[in-house]
C-alpha cells in the first residue's frame, strides 16, 4: 500500500468520528496557538528586559582592574582621555566614558544611597538613550548651574520634581567626605525600577572637580555595539590594545541579565513539554477509542493481508493528519495574534510595579524568536508521533480470529 | 488423483490454558480445485477453529496442511499473512468491508496492498463489479448499499487477487431470502467461471442445497464428507 492510499484512508478515517476528531483538533489549535503565543510573550519580555539592561551597562565595560571589587574614587583609568580614545578608534561602536562614585543623595525629607553617575550628555545618550528616557524636565539642559538627572521613582519616593534641591554626598579621590548641591534638571524612567531608584546622572567635568580628579578623568567606559553579534571580536579588540585593564561584557557585569537569557530557552522547553504533553494525553485518548472501535475492521485487513507493520503506519498516518489537521489554524491564529500584540503592546501596568523590581517594562512587545515556529510544529509532530505508538501497539495485538468476530 | 487445493492431513488444534480445548483433532480434508464445497456443524464443533486453520488464520498444533502447493504448517505469522493476501480470499458473515472506500476501492484493496498497478488493478476491480452486478454502485460506500450489495462486494473482493479458494464463513447468515439467493447465485457463477474453489461454513439449508460436497464436523472430527452428484 502507497503512501498515497495511506493518507487517504488516514483522511477518511479521521472524519468517520467528526465530533471525536474535531474536539481533538481544537485542542491542537489552541495548543499550537498558547504554545507560541506565551514563547512569543517571554522572547518580547526578555528581549525587552535585555534591551534594557544593555542600554544600563553597556554591551561592554572598561575599567581600571580591581575598580569593580572596590569601586574607590582614585581608580581611574589611566592616561586621562587615551583609553577613551583608543575605543572611539574601533568602528562598530558608540562609547561613554563615565566617573562613577557611589555615595548618598539628601534632601530636606530624607536621604537614600545612590551610583552618580558624571557623564557627558550627547555621549551617554549614543550608548544608553537616557536623553530618550527623560519623563519630565531636560537631560542636564542649560536651566541650573549644578545639574542633576533623577530616576522618577527615586524622585517621587523623596519628593523631588525639577528644580528641586538636593545635596550629593561621596568620598573624592583623596579619601574626603565631599558635598555638592545640585538642581534636580529632569526625571526619567526606564524598564528597570532598581536602576530608577539607585543611579542619578550630573555632568562629568562638575563630578571630577568634586571627587579632585584630573580633567579627562573617567572610571568606565561603557560600549555599545552597532551590531551585538560582534560582542565576541569587539571584546577581543579591545584587550588586545588596553592590556593591564578589565575588558567585560555585559554578562560578566551583570551576571543576572545572562542568566535570564540562558534559561529563557530552559523555561521555554518545559512550558512547552507541558503543553505538548496534555496534548499527547488526547491525542492517546483519541485514538485508543478509535482502535477499539474499529477492531473488527483491523482483524479483518490482517486475514486479507495486511501485515503489522502497515497497520502501525496506518495507526501512525491517522494520528499525524489528526494532529496536523489543526496546525494550519493554530499557526495562523498564533501569528496573527503576535504580530497584532506585537505591534500594539500588552499592557501590564496592573502588575507593572512588581514587574518593574526585575527590570521588566510595564508594556510588552511579544516577538517570536526566528525558527520558533518550525521548532513548535516540530515539537508537536513529534509528539503525534508518540503518542500514536500505544494506539498502534493496542491495534498490533489484536488476533485477526478474535478481531473479525468481535461486535 | 485430485488436484487438491487444500490438503489437510491429521490436523488438530489445541488451545492451551488451564483447561486445554481440544477444538480440532485429527482432520483429514482434501479439497480440489473447483470445489464447492460446505462445512457444517452445530456450534461447539469446530467449524470455526478448522476454517481458521484452513484459511492460515491459525497454526494448527499438529498435523500438516498444504494450500495450493505450499505447506503452511511451518510458517511464522507474518509469512502467513503474505500467503493468505496472495491465495486466500475471505468473505465474512458481517461483510467487513472497509467503511470509507468505495465498492471499488474495497474490491480494489486487496490488489493495492499486492502493489498491482493502478490500471490493471481497476480494470480487474471493475470486472469482478460487473460480474455481481454492482458496476453501476462502483461509487457507493458500505453505508450506502444494502446487505446483499455489501456482501457481493466482499465476494468480488475476495476474488480479486485470484485466490486458490475463498473461504466463506456464513456468508448469507445476515440476509434476506432474496438476497441470500442472489449471493449464491453470484458464487455459483464465479465458481464455474472463474474455477475458483469455495469453502463455506455454513448453517444455511439453501447453501447446503447448492453446495457439491457438505463435510460435517462433530466434536472436532469429521463425521460425514458426502458428495453429490455432478
Amino acid at each position: 500500500m502507497n503512501a498515497t492510499m495511506l493518507l487517504v484512508l488516514a483522511w477518511r478515517n479521521v472524519w468517520r468520528n467528526p465530533l471525536r476528531s474535531l474536539i481533538l483538533i481544537a485542542s491542537v489549535v489552541v495548543g499550537l496557538w498558547a504554545g507560541l503565543f506565551v514563547v512569543a510573550f517571554y522572547q518580547g519580555m526578555n528581549e525587552q528586559r535585555l534591551r534594557g539592561g544593555i542600554e544600563e551597562v553597556g554591551h561592554i565595560q572598561v575599567h581600571a582592574r580591581g575598580f569593580r571589587d572596590e569601586p574607590r574614587a582614585d581608580r581611574v583609568l589611566p592616561g586621562g582621555d587615551s583609553v577613551e580614545r583608543v575605543v572611539r578608534a574601533l568602528p562598530g561602536m558608540a562609547s561613554t566614558a563615565r566617573s562613577v562614585v557611589r555615595g548618598m543623595l539628601a534632601t530636606a525629607r530624607a536621604t537614600a544611597g545612590v551610583e552618580i553617575r558624571g557623564v557627558d550628555p550627547a555621549a551617554e545618550d549614543a550608548v544608553s538613550g537616557l536623553g530618550g528616557k527623560i519623563r519630565e524636565g531636560a537631560f542636564f539642559g542649560d536651566g541650573f548651574r549644578h545639574p542633576v538627572v533623577v530616576g522618577e521613582r527615586l524622585a517621587a519616593k523623596r519628593g523631588l520634581k525639577p528644580g528641586a534641591k538636593l545635596v550629593l554626598t561621596f568620598q573624592d579621590s583623596a579619601g574626603d567626605m565631599v558635598s555638592g548641591a545640585f538642581r534636580v534638571a529632569g526625571l526619567f524612567r526606564t524598564s528597570d525600577a532598581r536602576f530608577d531608584d539607585a543611579v542619578v546622572y550630573v555632568p562629568r567635568g562638575q563630578l571630577d572637580a568634586l571627587a579632585g580628579l584630573g580633567p579627562s578623568s573617567a572610571h568606565e567606559i561603557a560600549v555599545r555595539l552597532r551590531r551585538p553579534s560582534d560582542l565576541d571580536t569587539a571584546v577581543e579588540r579591545l584587550r588586545e590594545r588596553l592590556p593591564g585593564l578589565e575588558v567585560l561584557t555585559w554578562k560578566q557585569v551583570s551576571p543576572d541579565l545572562a542568566l535570564s537569557e540562558s534559561s529563557f530557552a530552559q523555561i521555554m522547553l518545559v512550558f512547552l513539554a507541558i503543553v505538548m504533553l496534555g496534548l499527547a494525553f488526547g491525542i492517546v485518548n483519541t485514538m485508543l477509542m478509535a482502535v477499539l472501535d474499529r477492531t473488527r475492521e483491523i482483524g479483518t485487513l490482517m486475514a486479507l493481508g495486511l501485515r503489522r507493520g502497515r497497520v502501525f503506519q496506518m495507526i501512525l498516518a491517522e494520528t499525524v493528519v489528526l494532529v496536523l489537521a489543526g496546525a494550519p489554524l493554530g499557526l495562523g491564529l498564533a501569528v496573527l495574534s503576535i504580530e497584532w500584540t506585537g505591534r500594539r503592546g500588552i499592557d501590564l501596568s496592573r502588575i507593572g510595579e512588581g514587574l518593574g523590581q526585575f527590570g521588566m517594562a510595564s508594556r510588552v512587545f511579544p516577538a517570536l524568536p526566528p525558527g520558533a515556529i518550525g521548532e513548535v510544529l516540530g515539537l508537536v509532530a513529534a509528539t503525534a508521533v508518540l503518542a500514536s505508538l500505544l494506539p498502534a501497539r493496542k491495534a498490533l495485538s489484536l488476533h485477526p480470529t478474535e478481531a473479525i468476530r468481535s461486535t | 488423483m485430485i488436484d487438491g487445493v487444500i490438503e489437510a492431513k491429521g490436523l488438530t488444534k489445541v488451545y492451551p490454558g488451564a483447561v486445554p480445548v481440544t477444538a480440532v483433532v485429527g482432520v483429514d480434508l482434501e479439497v480440489e480445485r473447483g470445489a464447492f464445497a460446505a462445512v457444517i456443524g452445530p456450534s461447539g464443533s469446530g467449524k470455526t477453529t478448522l476454517l481458521n486453520l484452513l484459511g492460515g488464520l491459525d497454526a494448527p498444533t499438529s498435523g500438516s496442511l498444504r494450500v495450493d502447493g505450499q505447506d503452511l504448517s511451518g510458517l511464522s505469522p507474518e509469512s502467513r499473512i503474505d500467503f493468505r493476501l496472495a491465495h486466500i480470499g475471505f468473505v465474512f458473515q458481517a461483510y467487513n468491508l472497509v467503511p470509507v472506500l468505495s465498492a471499488l476501492e474495497n474490491v480494489e484493496f486487496i490488489m493495492l496492498l499486492q502493489g498491482v498497478p493502478r490500471r490493471r488493478r481497476q480494470e480487474r476491480a471493475l470486472e469482478l463489479l460487473e460480474a455481481v452486478g454492482l458496476a453501476d454502485r462502483r461509487r457507493a460506500r458500505p453505508g450506502e448499499m444494502s446487505g446483499g450489495q455489501q456482501q457481493r462486494v466482499a465476494v468480488a473482493r475476495a476474488l480479486a487477487s485470484r485466490p486458490g479458494f475463498v473461504l466463506a464463513d456464513e456468508p448469507t447468515a445476515n440476509l434476506d431470502s432474496k438476497s441470500a439467493f442472489g449471493l449464491l447465485d453470484v458464487m455459483q457463477k464465479l465458481n464455474r467461471d472463474e474455477k475458483t474453489t469455495f469453502l463455506f461454513s455454513t448453517h444455511d439449508a439453501r447453501v447446503m442445497e447448492r453446495a457439491s460436497r457438505v463435510v460435517v464436523l462433530e466434536d472436532g472430527r469429521i463425521v460425514s464428507d458426502e458428495r453429490k452428484p455432478a
